[in-house]
């Protein structure tokens, strides 16, 4: 072993080590500074979200009358609300239930519209085209929130609720593009070899074909999930999210209206914590994409 | 003669073009029907008594039990239901006994005006800023309005919208913060009482389109023709315009008809916001009074105006691309 080692390197000596195709992704995605900014925002929030417990300085729901609409001090850094709770502490348990919404939401989607995309795409023919595509359609014929809201309707208001309308709302997007990007794979040549070395059409839709369009479904879901706490938060301000006295971003903003002349800091932070939170997603997902498909970088 | 022959082709075609596309939305709109139809359904237990709530007398609840037609086969209902739908009858809502039609052509108004609004002020924003940054691509310019449109595109609507009232309305005293004024009663008020909104939601229809011109014109500025047309010394302005803008609303136009979905949904928001009489508010009211039909109606006609304003912009398509035959749209 020694001794073919030296004559490999012997017969190379300028040759560099090979580099790795995660090393070239991370380069790339390096380069991208707002990226990187994102991405360290977004942990930031994932952190904070985890550590909530730890870190929060009051109780998120313990009412206190006497502080009630007092602006940022020492004491309260956010200010109170019109109960007398600590906004700084409703924020960072808010994070905790804004970030499950946009994540379950999407995975949600990602469970039900990437395999019923990849299927469909691989198969192609009746079922494909008259029966998953038009149903696919019709769902996104309806405006997204409004379908989202007339299942909330139906569905009564809650935070687990919200989530599964706004993942049911998301999956026909991940069908589609699922779908295309099967359609672009399915005819080229390691998916013809694995057909003819008899692999099973499960083996090859799941342990070929995804792993090929990963990369597109990963900053699809990204930046989905970006949409998704804007929707989940859409929901809480209109009631039908997370439910009071639970803290949630959205709902603080539909509480904050009636104090604007009085206490205006009560909608200033919970719209900058979601505002800073997608933007920061937002941008490491485009950050994704310049690093997944370089051609797409303008 | 020959003239007015062509002129007679281009109609048919135009006409051939409308019908098969027409024909396309017949079965989707078929499959928002039953989705629609499917919505009351969906609600866990009996529809009637989660409407009513477990207070409500036996005799209440199996009067709107008779009345939704929940008594009949599940087929039976949906024949029903599409039959009256495809006349107009969207039936009546279960609040205040009107035909739903009705309170639908009611609220539309003010929502077609404040989505028309809208899409005239993201237009006015985007088309400068996206000619600007792709042209000076790398610069200062560049760089704040590319930033600025991932803000525009990441700021909640609604968040904006109630800083825009704490600022125009509530500080500066400019513009009203709430309510609506009919344009027929006075066209001034009427204005006033729409810019917030309509700024509100057009922030993020901005950034989206911005975004999208300045990649499309990115890629038309390095086309052969553009280049020619630059050696030919003309100057940059007449290439641009004339040239390389035309060839890049295309895919524009495109992402515009996906937005309109995403306009309507947001709007729903803005109109709560600003406490605007719209179709977005009719659905929300009728969310929190559990008026089912009403949300079927409000569901099955939203779906409607996506469709009809995506086959207006498959043909405004066609007009801006001539190589796009009326043949097939976008596909």
């Amino acid at each position: 072993m020694a001794q073919e080692r030296l004559v490999a390197g012997g017969s190379h000596p300028a040759e560099p080590p090979p580099v790795s195709q995660a090393r070239i992704l991370w380069r790339r995605f390096r380069r991208n500074k707002m990226a990187i900014i994102g991405g360290a925002i977004v942990l930031f929030m994932v952190l904070v979200a985890i550590l909530a417990p730890v870190i929060a300085p009051y109780d998120p729901v313990t009412q206190n009358y006497p502080m009630a609409l007092k602006p940022a001090s020492a004491a309260h850094w956010f200010g109170t609300d019109d109960l007398g709770r600590d906004l700084l502490s409703r924020i960072i348990y808010g994070a905790r239930n804004s970030l499950s919404a946009g994540v379950v939401s999407v995975g949600i989607a990602l469970v039900l519209g990437v395999p019923i995309g990849m299927i469909s795409g691989y198969y192609r023919g009746f079922w494909d085209e008259v029966i998953i595509m038009r149903i696919t359609d019709a769902f996104q014929a309806i405006p997204f929130l409004i379908l989202a809201l007339a299942m909330a309707a139906v569905l009564g208001p809650g935070l687990s609720k919200a989530m599964l309308a706004i993942g049911i709302g998301f999956t026909p997007a991940f069908i589609r593009m699922a779908r295309a990007q099967v359609l672009a794979q399915r005819d080229l040549d390691y998916v013809q070899a694995a057909k003819g070395m008899g692999a099973s059409d499960a083996r090859i839709i799941f342990l070929h074909v995804l792993p090929n369009i990963a990369g597109p479904i990963v900053v699809q879901a990204s930046l989905a999930t970006a949409s998704a706490i804007i929707a989940e938060a859409g929901l809480s301000y209109l009631g039908l999210g997370i439910q009071p006295p639970a803290p949630a971003w959205g709902s603080a903003l539909r509480f904050a209206q009636g104090f604007l002349t009085r206490a205006p800091w009560m909608a200033y932070y919970p719209g900058a914590a979601i505002f800073i939170t997608v933007l920061s997603i937002n941008l490491l997902g485009d950050g994704l994409r310049d690093m997944l498909d370089p051609r797409m970088k303008q | 003669m020959r003239s007015g022959g062509g002129c007679g082709e281009v109609s048919n075609r135009v006409l051939a073009f409308l019908t098969r596309r027409v024909a396309l939305m017949i079965p989707i709109l078929l499959l928002v029907s039953i989705i629609a139809f499917s919505l009351i359904h969906l609600i866990p237990g009996d529809p009637a008594l989660v409407i009513l709530g477990p207070e409500a007398p036996r005799e209440t609840v199996e009067a709107l039990r008779k009345q939704l037609g929940l008594d009949r086969p599940l087929v039976v209902q949906y024949a029903a239901w599409l039959g009256s739908a495809l006349q107009g009858d969207l039936g009546r809502s279960l609040v205040d006994r009107q035909p739903v039609r009705k309170l639908i052509g009611q609220r539309l108004p003010a929502t077609l005006e404040l989505a028309a609004l809208t899409f005239l002020l993201a237009i006015t924003i985007a088309v400068p800023i996206g000619i600007y940054t792709s042209v000076r691509r790398g610069g200062v310019a560049d760089w704040i309005g590319s930033v600025a449109a991932l803000a525009g595109q990441s700021i909640p609507h609604f968040w904006l919208g109630i800083m825009l009232i704490m600022l125009f309305s509530l500080q500066w005293k400019l513009l009203p913060a709430s309510g609506y004024v009919p344009i027929w009663v006075n066209w001034k008020a009427n204005l006033l009482s729409l810019i917030l909104p309509a700024f509100a939601t057009g922030a993020r229809e901005a950034a989206v389109t911005t975004r999208y011109l300045r990649a499309s014109l990115l890629e038309v500025l390095k086309q052969d023709y553009v280049r020619t047309a630059k050696a030919k010394g003309l100057a940059e302005w007449v290439v641009i315009l004339r040239h390389a803008v035309r060839n890049a609303l295309i895919p524009v136009i495109t992402a515009s008809g996906l937005q309109i979905a995403a306009l309507l949904g947001g709007l729903v928001i803005t109109e709560t916001i600003f406490t605007i009489p719209g179709f977005g508010r009719l659905i929300v009211d009728a969310i929190f009074q559990r008026d089912i039909p009403v949300v079927q109606g409000a569901v099955l006609f939203a779906a409607f105006m996506v469709m009809t304003v995506n086959l207006v912009i498959d043909i405004i398509y066609s007009a801006v691309d001539p190589r796009i035959k009326l043949s097939g749209g976008r596909g």
